[in-house]
């Protein structure tokens, strides 16, 4: 067991929610390595001072209230009718609660203000131009859209245009596509908008051309709207809608799309992530550039969203078997096995969007287990093949780390140099670089002569 | 015949008061009401308050057991009322709270004799157990002045004995959080009760 996996169990060890081999194992850590023994003797410390937090005994006489409605309840409805009157029962206890809520604001200035703003915009409606208000040969509608040549509907009244919206690489938000020549496609989910011309008009090039695809999490946020705005196929694989923003080889560089994890909405993403499957890459690997300074999205969630070299919807489903395998192992510090498993995965040619993440596991599992030589090509490797790879910034710490530790101090300060780039881990990076500066420094310097050695102690 | 109550699990229990038992919710009552009551005592600082709240989240499992539906455990669905109403209090009395700003804080920094000075010339066992009285108040003070998110988590854990998993899902985030929070909440009271650490080393 390392430090770092020591660390995170001291709390279950302190609490007694790790047992067996593995609390032994944590244990036996906090035994022989100081910081984390100290780290663990201070937590223990302030545990035994915490058990000395009165507990004051409430009063018997709240029980009695208690227990007084507890069977005031029971007593009401013993035989409450299960099946036969329960639909009676229950609209009845809806009408009772809404009843009660709105008891609850029937003056309060909230629904006062409420009120006079639904006046407002009623009264709103229904000075709008008389032939709006007629009902139609259908009946169905109140408004209908104008005719060409007519007047355009009110702006309020007319159905919603697509979310035409792309995300800002600078700023992971969302913002209009206007500037980009293009409107997406212009029909919305389930309805086409009332204007024929623009109904009819056809996809963008971008998405005839199949090189644009927008964020498939996006369109998930933004709702059935901007999927179909998207253009995404109905049929494509959730894990291939999931992973969607590929984008051409050329015109566009490889700056990841989003930085922040608060910006995925829950959707075929996020289902793609629990399943494994990691799309990598958004344009062929010996194109992209490096990373700009711009975050790559962190791996959890933004690797998801990158394809290597093809569309997501032309990605092969890659079999995860021994990608899970190999995480579990990992995280069981099973370093061996882990090595066995995802060196499965990346030598499987239909792996495909499991190869970033294996590979970067793989690296980490060597190095773990105190194999950096072994590690360096795979993080080379990774950082070679995939320069978009969402933890690539933390992969060239460890890759500098690994370089440092094998005497390679000229590679370790040039990735470095390139990790202090993502603010994610500048700090990190330029604490390493002081270190690996200091080590380059003591080996250039001649061997002190010893008596210099003795008066600067003497000093 | 039916089992004794006391050995039932909670959501058994909860279920057998929906049929029909208010025994089995006096048990329920036994088990939690020191807990309970102790978690919102530490969490509105007051006990006239805390002892209304109590009372609250009771009455609202009885109110609402039926809508229990043993997705979770019972002790979840317990701690997220009194959570809730601990929340909705503290809300309630933003604008007024009872501690005033300026109000000497305890424990802080240069504020009194230091311990060795208290412990000079005092008999040892008459010193432990003044020491003893004094770091309860001490304690309970610091806990009250941890962070909210720190505390609610402290007090899970440390005066509830829940586990971890269990209070992520009381509060609504994971895991790793919730421990990064105990831990800042323990380091947070070993900084504020320095003063007793060689007391604790003789607790252990």
């Amino acid at each position: 067991m390392n430090c770092q996996n020591c660390d995170e169990r001291l709390l279950d060890l302190l609490y007694g929610e790790i047992a067996g081999p593995e609390a032994e194992e944590a244990r036996a850590h906090v035994r022989e390595c100081a910081s984390c023994g100290r780290s663990f003797a201070q937590l223990e410390a302030a545990h035994r001072l915490a058990t000395q937090l009165p507990e004051p005994e409430p009063p018997r006489a709240l029980d009695a209230r208690i227990l007084a409605a507890a069977r005031q309840k029971v007593g009401a409805e013993p035989a409450r009718p299960r099946a036969a009157r329960a639909g009676d029962s229950d609209t009845a206890g809806l009408w009772a609660g809404i009843l009660r809520w709105l008891g609850g604001f029937a003056m309060g200035p909230q629904v006062a203000m409420a009120t006079i703003m639904l006046l407002v915009v009623a009264i709103g409606l229904w000075h709008l131009p008389g032939r709006r208000r007629e009902p139609t040969a259908g009946g169905g509608t109140v408004v209908q859209p104008e005719d060409h040549g007519e007047a355009a509907p009110s702006a309020t009244l007319e159905p919603a245009a697509p979310l035409d919206l792309d995300l800002d690489p600078r700023t992971g938000r969302l913002r209009a596509r206007d500037d980009e020549g293009g409107g997406a496609a212009e029909q919305t989910a389930g309805r086409e908008r009332p204007r024929g011309a623009q109904a009819e008009a056809p996809a963008s090039p971008r998405s005839q051309a199949g090189g644009e695809v927008v964020n498939g999490p996006l369109a998930e946020l933004a709702g059935t709207r901007t999927r179909q705005a998207a253009n995404v196929p109905a049929d494509v694989p959730a894990q291939a809608r999931a992973g969607l923003p590929t984008r051409p080889a050329a015109g566009r560089n490889a700056v990841p799309l989003l930085e922040d994890d608060g910006d995925v909405a829950m959707g075929d993403a996020v289902m793609a992530q629990a399943t494994g499957a990691r799309q990598q890459g958004s344009a062929a690997p010996q194109q992209a550039p490096l990373p700009a300074p711009t975050e790559p999205a962190p791996t959890s969630t933004l690797d998801l969203r990158r394809t290597e070299g093809t569309t997501a919807s032309q990605a092969p489903a890659p079999d995860t078997g021994a990608y899970t395998r190999g995480m579990d192992y990992y995280r069981r510090n099973d370093y061996a096995g882990a090595i066995r498993e995802l060196n499965r995965v990346v030598a499987d040619p239909s792996s495909g969007s499991l190869v970033p993440s294996a590979l970067h596991h793989l690296a980490r599992s060597h190095r773990s287990a105190g194999a950096c030589r072994s590690a360096v090509p795979q993080y080379e490797s990774l950082l070679r093949r995939f320069p978009a790879y969402g933890d690539a910034p933390r992969a060239m710490l460890e890759l500098a780390d690994c370089y440092r530790r094998v005497g390679r101090l000229s590679d370790a300060r040039t990735m470095l140099l390139r990790a202090q780039r993502y603010q994610s881990v500048a700090p990190a990076a330029q604490r390493e670089l002081m270190r690996v500066d200091q080590m380059e420094r003591a080996r250039r310097a001649p061997a002190p002569a010893a008596d210099m050695v003795e008066s600067e102690a003497g000093q | 015949m039916r089992p004794d109550p006391s050995s039932l699990e909670d959501e058994d229990l909860l279920a057998q008061f929906n049929d029909g038992d208010a025994g089995a919710f006096e048990v329920l009552l036994e088990r939690y009401r020191r807990q309970i009551f102790n978690f919102i005592l530490r969490s509105v600082r007051d006990r006239h308050a805390a002892e209304e709240l109590m009372q609250d989240v009771f009455l609202r499992v009885v109110q609402r057991s039926r809508e229990f539906k043993g997705e979770s455990k019972f002790s979840t669905w317990l701690y997220t009322i009194a959570r809730n109403l601990c929340i909705d209090n503290s809300r309630k009395m933003a604008f007024r709270r009872h501690r005033s700003l300026d109000a000497p804080s305890r424990g802080k920094d240069g504020e009194g004799p230091s311990m060795i000075e208290r412990v000079e010339g005092r008999e040892l066992g008459a010193h432990r157990e003044a020491v003893s009285r004094e770091l309860s108040e001490r304690i309970a003070s610091a806990v009250e002045e941890l962070p909210n998110e720190q505390r609610e988590v402290f007090l899970m854990r440390q005066v509830s004995h829940m586990p971890f998993k269990e209070i992520a899902a009381v509060v609504g985030v994971p895991e790793n959080t919730v421990k990064s929070r105990m831990r800042y909440a323990l380091e947070r009271l070993q900084q504020a009760l320095a003063d007793y650490q060689d007391y604790a080393e003789q607790l252990g």
